[in-house]
């Protein structure tokens, strides 16, 4: 649904997007991931029609997305600090995102107002941040996108707001095979949301994979070894990252389980025990690889 | 149904009224008082014509276009904005055009509203409603015109303050550098004049120039076609067509990541901070020049300026004060800023010692200054010849012109030429300073020459048969003589013209005693419009014995006589050094200085004389010429001033003043 071919983008000398490739496939929700100034809100702005790149593709459904209005109209955009017009009640942005989207569905709206409850006639702006991103939830979901792009959706969000909003998306994904990219620094509500993911660092995709897959493929082995054999573990070519405390090595490994658990278990450990990552832990380690690390010291 | 197609969006168009709908009905109110209500309040008199338009004028010229281009185009000059806009599904062309017309219908429905408002009032009051419409238009079209720079500064700019200061830089920064040239070149270049460049039409022209010119007239039927013709209107409307379209283009190209920006195509930065630098360093170039500073001190401080300025734009653009490793192109282009003055400050390349060979000139039209109405082309070789050495010899007495001493003796005898070359090119120069004693030879071989007054002065030239009146007027009453009988009247002038010299012919304080006015009536078929047209005029002077001797002989000179000014008052000339004082005075504005100033003008005044008797003998010795100053004692503080009223009467000294005078003198 979106595909995104060694797409370019500078602003001045710094380059932003450094030959980026990305693809969410239909009715996917899709979780873009990465360090501060990695390049996603640039690529978000790309696929919503805001940026032009500099060299690359940026198809959506197929179609080139920039001045494409017919094929906007199918994508809703929410981003991290919404703008809504100042003297405008939550009505009359309605009455707006109306008279702007076709698919706008105003029964759609009603239903929405009921479970986000908000005053109709209280000026948009005047809200908190929160109920901000409640209203931009109403009109982007009553507008039914094909495409709903999300830039730290959940961010102002309450608890209930939150399982709301997700249980909403899933909704629209399940019936409509609507598609979601989400960039979030939020991993954990990713993990929940999300089954694909993409990890973008440095203006590149390093990493795009399914969520299962990707858990699949990496993993923490716990192990305890009467003798030192840090230098053999280390030199194995799945170790990622190998850590220790007393006698017992901490080690991250890609690759398949069962090969990998068979070569550790040569050098007979005392202790074995296999335990899944998160993906907070994959992001990490998967970009300490590239040189953004945990700081050691710690001042 | 909602209009959505690839240049217009309804829901767009909709929520942009909706949005701005109060700086209409804010506008709409505006021109309601200073409008409709103003006329209400003043009737019967009519002065809304006149006066209470104005402000519709000033607000259409310097700020509704400007202010809404400003708000309605605001999205692109902040990110938050830009992104939603950017993102929602309209192309850029509907967002362009769907909201240049937003602009259009909130600047325009309050005019027309204001209108039909004021139209069904002066109805009422039984005024003329056709001004109403000519008004109407006028603010409509300025609306147009002024709204399209507008849009361009806003597309050029990244943020809404620099689009307000783009929007008049486009408007007066082209203003403000030709004035600046002018104002240089005439400072500093040895012969320059503004005449006959294109620099003051050119500035005439300048939307925001032109529309305040023509300020006050907007109303009136006289202002187009006499003022604005119609092609200027046609040509001014395709600009401001021709400006909307490169808009267009420009944001199409324009970038949203620009929001926020001064600048929001990178390639104008260069530019932007070249024209605002280069504009102030010749600011201070000019300020230093002006007071006669030292050619060090002038390019030390020319290039602080340039520095300051360079580096402050160059922060504002980058929004950064580390902007000092930038230096080279800051060095490059204060080479060029000193390259500028240097070149100007000795003599503008070869500028000053510019003087055609004789043989490479067509024609001469020259002036001396003090009748320089209508002059004509002169072909004559010997006179072709003679102008280019009394030319050279101006230029090459660099010590005459290098000093700055404005005598009073100069005033009014400069030399204006204007070559017409073989080649199809035209040189210009006057100069202001011009010596009779210097520059005798070649004068009077000039004005001994048969050929030379008959192209000087156009009253040889002028169509006898047209003139249906002629009128004296003097300049110390409010006098004007309608002269019924002409008959010799004509001879008795070119007679005088014919025999005078340079010397007698020009102007020298206190030798102007009346001014001969030529009219033809003009009839533009309505009665009302009929007036006079002046055709020519000539200034009678002490020496025109013929010319007075006439007057004599036709009564005229009696009937000049018997009109008296009420009172005459003695001056005692300023001195320099007073002068120079009372100036200063005159700079600065509080309560001690008017009390300083009238002090010293008090101090300046001997006594007004208001026996009818004196002042008839006063006027008599004037009318014969008698009140004049001698050369070479005509400094100031040298001599007395008679003052009538109205202007001038004539000069006289202490030691050789008349009996009449000397014993007001003597009293005081």
């Amino acid at each position: 649904m979106i595909k995104t071919t060694d797409v370019i983008k500078t602003f001045g000398g710094f380059t932003a997007l450094n030959g980026l490739n990305l693809n969410v496939p239909k009715g996917c929700v899709y979780g873009l991931v990465g360090p501060n100034g990695a390049g996603k809100t640039t690529i978000i702005k790309h696929l919503t029609g805001v940026y032009r790149q500099d060299k690359g593709e940026i198809l959506i459904d197929g179609k080139s997305v920039y001045e494409k209005p017919p094929l906007k109209q199918e994508i809703q955009y929410i981003s991290d600090d919404v703008f809504y017009f100042n003297t405008f009640s939550l009505k009359e942005t309605a009455a707006f995102y109306k008279s702007i989207y076709k698919n706008f569905d105003s029964e759609r709206y009603e239903k929405l107002k009921e479970i986000f409850k908000i005053d109709e006639k209280r000026r948009v702006n005047s809200l908190s941040k929160g109920m901000k991103k409640q209203v931009a939830f109403m009109m982007a979901l009553s507008s039914k996108p094909e495409v709903l792009i999300l830039d730290e959706p959940l961010d102002g969000l309450d608890p209930v707001m939150r399982r709301n909003v997700i249980k909403l998306i899933n909704q629209d994904v399940y019936d409509r095979e609507m598609t979601v990219l989400i960039s979030s620094h939020n991993l954990r509500e990713l993990e929940d949301l999300c089954d694909r993911i993409g990890i973008m660092h440095r203006g590149k995709m390093v990493l795009e994979r399914a969520l299962d897959d990707l858990k699949s493929n990496i993993f923490k082995i716990q192990a305890a070894f009467d003798e030192d054999i840090d230098d053999k573990l280390s030199a194995m070519p799945e170790v990622m990252n190998l850590s220790k405390l007393g006698s017992v090595r901490t080690l991250i490994v890609r690759g398949e389980m069962e090969p990998v658990s068979e070569k550790i278990k040569a050098y007979n450990p005392k202790i074995f025990d296999i335990v899944n990552l998160t993906l907070e832990e994959i992001f990490i380690y998967e970009l300490g690889g590239m040189g953004y690390e945990l700081a050691e010291q710690i001042l | 149904m909602s209009l959505q197609n690839k240049f217009f969006n309804s829901g767009l168009f909709k929520n942009n009224l909706k949005r701005f709908k109060w700086g209409s009905f804010l506008y709409f109110i505006i021109l309601l008082i200073s409008g409709p209500i103003a006329m209400a309040l003043e009737y019967p008199y009519d002065g809304y014509f006149k006066h209470h338009h104005i402000p519709q004028f000033l607000c259409a010229i310097f700020a509704v276009p400007v202010i809404a281009s400003v708000v309605v185009y605001r999205y692109l000059h902040t990110r938050k904005q830009v992104d939603m806009f950017h993102s929602l599904p309209v192309s850029r062309s509907a967002m362009y055009i769907t909201n240049l017309l937003s602009i259009i219908t909130l600047v325009f429905v309050p005019v027309i509203l204001n209108g039909i408002v004021t139209v069904i009032t002066a109805g009422a009051m039984q005024f003329n409603v056709t001004y109403v419409v000519i008004s109407v238009l006028w603010q409509l079209f300025i609306n147009f015109v002024m709204l399209s720079i507008s849009v361009v500064a806003v597309m050029l700019t990244g943020n809404s303050f620099a689009a307000i200061v783009v929007t008049y830089i486009i408007n007066l920064l082209p203003a403000a550098y030709v004035l600046l040239t002018t104002g240089i070149f005439t400072q500093n270049l040895y012969g320059y004049t503004e005449t006959g460049t294109w620099s003051e039409q050119f500035v005439t022209h300048l939307p925001m120039v032109r529309y305040c010119n023509l300020l006050g007239t907007f109303y009136s039927k006289e202002v187009f076609p006499n003022l604005i013709g119609v092609l200027e209107i046609v040509i001014t409307l395709l600009i401001a067509v021709v400006l909307l379209a490169v808009s267009y283009l420009l944001y199409k190209k324009r970038k949203s990541e620009t929001a926020g920006e001064v600048v929001a195509f990178g390639i104008l930065n260069p530019i932007f901070k070249v024209l605002i630098t280069f504009a102030v360093s010749m600011l201070g170039y000019f300020a230093f020049s002006a007071n006669d500073a030292n050619m060090i001190l002038m390019a030390v401080s020319v290039l602080l300026i340039t520095f300051v300025v360079w580096f402050a734009l160059e922060m504002v653009i980058t929004k950064s004060v580390k902007v000092f490793g930038k230096y080279k192109g800051f060095l490059a282009f204060s080479v060029f800023v000193i390259a500028v003055c240097v070149s100007i400050e000795t003599g503008g390349l070869g500028y000053e010692k510019r003087i055609p060979e004789a043989d490479s000139i067509e024609s001469i039209i020259c002036s001396f200054g003090f009748e320089s109405r209508g002059t004509e082309e002169i072909t004559n070789r010997e006179i072709i010849s003679t102008i280019t050495e009394l030319h050279k010899s101006l230029v090459d007495d660099e010590e005459w012109y290098s000093g700055d001493e404005w005598a009073t003796e100069y005033i009014n005898e400069r030399l204006y030429v204007e070559y017409k070359l073989k080649n199809g090119r035209t040189l210009i120069r006057c100069y202001n300073k011009l010596s009779y004693e210097r520059e005798k030879e070649y004068v009077d071989k000039l004005f001994s020459h048969p050929e030379f007054k008959p192209c000087v002065y156009s009253v040889y030239r002028l169509e006898r048969d047209k003139v249906s009146q002629i009128n004296l007027t003097t300049n110390y009453g409010d006098m004007n003589i309608v002269m019924e009988n002409t008959d010799g009247f004509y001879e008795a002038i070119l007679s005088d013209i014919d025999t005078l010299g340079y010397k007698d012919l020009r102007y020298y304080a206190g030798n102007n005693l009346f001014r001969i006015t030529f009219l033809e009536m003009v009839d533009e078929g309505i009665k009302e419009r009929e007036y006079m047209h002046h055709l020519d005029y000539i200034t009678i002077r002490s020496a025109y014995k013929n010319t007075i001797e006439w007057l004599k002989n036709n009564g005229y000179y009696e009937k000049i006589n018997s009109s008296l000014p009420a009172s005459i008052t003695l001056k005692k000339s300023f001195t320099e050094e007073e002068e120079k004082q009372l100036n200063e005075y005159y700079m600065e504005a509080s309560s001690g200085v008017t009390v300083a100033i009238e002090k010293m003008e008090k101090g300046q005044e001997i006594v007004t004389i208001t026996d009818s008797d004196d002042i008839a003998e006063i006027i008599r010795m004037r009318n014969d010429g008698l009140l004049v100053l001698e050369e070479g004692r005509d400094k100031p503080g040298d001599y007395i001033l008679l003052e009538s009223p109205y202007g001038t009467v004539g000069y006289c000294y202490y030691d050789t003043a008349y009996e009449v005078i000397r014993k007001y003198l003597t009293d005081n």
